[in-house]
């Protein structure tokens, strides 16, 4: 009876559970208990978190068996091999004895086989974009376009990290992928490093995430210490009223530009903007509704539980993550002192129309916390200085930013 | 034959684990093409909204600009009814002719009220219209649990 007994215990998921589950459990707990309690970007941790754990669970019928050494899914691959075997038994057939019978092996997988192909083919960033550009207001950007230069100069981030990971002993690829990070984009960090580095997918897209959720804290030390009290206060001219052609102009422009010079983010700029277009033009109620709600809400689902079910514990838990998660902050860092320091210099070329600092940090492209936190850290030491809507022109030209940086490093290491 | 990118070129042999140097060549390069694009969308931008804004000088639009900072109108407020913004309106519009004129009100009300009272009444009546009294309702609770109403409805129970 017992033998029984412990043999049917073989066949469950009980003989199959490692402590590196166990330990990847307490992870995904954590992540759960940042988004849950604290509040951090919940509408990606949950999900993250969630697929997170259903990947160090045992499960049948979830993903493939399919597991490479290096832990990447190869998720719904329907595997055609081709097997030339002679056949005694139909050799009669042929006079020449030349006949061959074909073998087709097929890989099936589970329900997030399927899903997850979202990500390995790139249609879940791109399709994010979307609903990001239909939920986007571009005009404060229009109005004040120089701020573009502080979405550019917090890029900075990106590509010293780059050069810190190489470092670490990263090869030049891992390191676009990790340096990514600093962009604070999360769609575009799955969307790069889905293409250069996917065996390092689930600890960039988690890190990306939960540093973009820690901006409030992350932020406002450097923006002070970058920043004197006399620059904290300074006012900047109200945004002038942009049209509604101009806006229509600007979604065109931006695409046409960004395509021309950065071919292999075209995806993602090319979403971005018809998902402006669609907004601005007004004539396309239903389809914009529809990307800033149903089609975005669903890709995020998509997208957080396919990002968390590559936290398999035998690729997460190396020592490579943590060496990610600690050149997350880095990148992070730079990126906020790249934009801050290039509004200063701004102010030093352009005294007469002075831009606060603080906006700077915003050039970071976690929209739009990144300009709330600009707003609050002025209104600290001046109440009545509103800094929201000139903090999201370099917010919003840091999306602009990191799909550019994103495509140079895929034109230069992915191919 | 295959036009081969530019940038592509330029960084084609940039290896799997670059040197020092090359890793910083590679970055100077990365930051100048991120300049240089939204660099040129600055220059772009720029010469379209100088062209809008001279099109705008051409047809008279007067823009009247917002002083420096002002607070923006705060994102929850509800939006007004049109009824408040007849109201309000016909508040100005009486005000301007100076024909609203209350007789005899209770002191303890502030004069914006009397204004939207006797707009209220201009709206109601269209046309030229005397208020003899406006005293405050203290028995009948009818309007105030309809505005509490009114505010709890706006509010979506979890």
């Amino acid at each position: 009876m017992f033998t029984g007994f412990f043999d049917y215990l073989q066949t469950t998921g009980f003989a199959l559970l490692t402590w590196k589950m166990l330990v990847m459990w307490a992870v995904s707990g954590v992540l759960l208990w940042l988004a849950i309690r604290k509040g951090f970007e919940p509408l990606l941790l949950v999900p993250i978190a969630f697929g997170a754990l259903v990947a160090n669970l045992p499960t049948r019928g979830v993903m493939s068996s399919e597991l490479r050494p290096d832990g990447v899914y190869e998720t719904a691959t329907f595997t055609v091999e081709g097997h030339g075997v002679a056949s005694p038994e139909i050799a009669g057939a042929a006079p020449s004895g030349g006949s061959q019978r074909v073998r087709i092996t097929r890989v099936e997988g589970g329900l997030y086989d399927f899903i997850s192909q979202g990500v390995k083919l790139e249609l879940f960033p791109p399709l994010i974009f979307l609903g990001v550009g239909a939920l986007t207001d571009f005009g404060p950007l229009i109005a004040m376009p120089r701020t573009l230069l502080l979405g550019a100069a917090a890029q900075l981030g990106l590509f010293i990290t780059f050069m810190g990971a190489n470092l670490l002993g990263f090869t030049a690829k891992q390191s676009a992928s990790i340096g990514i990070i600093g962009g604070a984009d999360g769609p575009t960090a799955i969307f790069l490093s889905n293409k250069l580095a996917p065996e390092l997918l689930g600890a960039v897209a988690v890190a990306a995430y939960s540093y973009m959720s820690l901006v409030p804290l992350i932020q406002p030390p450097i923006m002070r210490l970058l920043t004197t009290k006399k620059e904290r206060v300074i006012r900047m001219r109200s945004l002038r009223p942009v049209s509604k052609l101009e806006k229509l102009i600007f979604a065109l422009v931006v695409m046409i530009v960004c395509v021309l010079l950065v071919p292999d983010a075209s995806a993602l700029i090319v979403m971005l903007m018809l998902g402006n277009f669609l907004r601005e033009c007004a004539v396309t109620e239903r389809l914009v509704k529809a990307s800033q709600n149903e089609i975005i809400n669903v890709l995020t689902l998509f997208l957080g539980t396919s990002v968390g079910l590559t936290m398999a514990a035998e690729s997460f838990l190396a020592p490579a993550t943590l060496k990610i998660i600690g050149l997350g902050v880095v990148a992070f860092a730079f990126s906020t002192a790249g934009g801050v320091l290039c509004a200063k210099l701004m102010n030093v070329l352009s005294p007469g129309n002075p831009v606060n600092p603080l906006i700077g940090s915003a050039g970071v492209s976690a929209v739009p916390m990144a300009a709330r936190v600009s707003h609050v850290e002025g209104q600290r030491y001046d109440k009545t200085n509103y800094l929201l809507m000139h903090a999201m022109g370099p917010n919003v030209a840091g999306v602009i930013g990191t799909a550019v940086a994103a495509g140079y490093f895929i034109s230069t290491l992915g191919h | 034959m295959t036009a081969i990118h530019p940038v592509r070129l330029m960084l084609a042999t940039l290896p799997e684990y670059p040197r020092f140097s090359e890793s910083i060549a590679y970055q100077l390069s990365g930051l100048l093409v991120v300049f240089v694009a939204l660099g040129g969308l600055w220059a772009l931008l720029e010469v379209i909204g100088a062209c809008f804004r001279c099109a705008d000088r051409k047809v008279g639009t007067v823009l009247v600009e917002p002083p420096a900072s002002a607070p923006p109108p705060p994102v929850d407020a509800p939006v007004m009814a049109p009824l408040t913004c007849a109201l309000i309106s016909a508040t100005v519009h009486a005000a301007s002719q100076g024909r609203a004129r209350i007789l005899s009100a209770t002191p303890e009300a502030p004069p914006v009220t009397y204004a939207i009272i006797a707009a209220a009444v201009h709206c109601m009546f269209e046309g030229r219209v005397r208020i003899v009294s406006v005293s405050p309702v203290h028995s009948d609770p009818s309007w105030a649990r309809e505005g509490r109403r009114d505010i709890f409805s706006s509010h979506r129970i979890r």
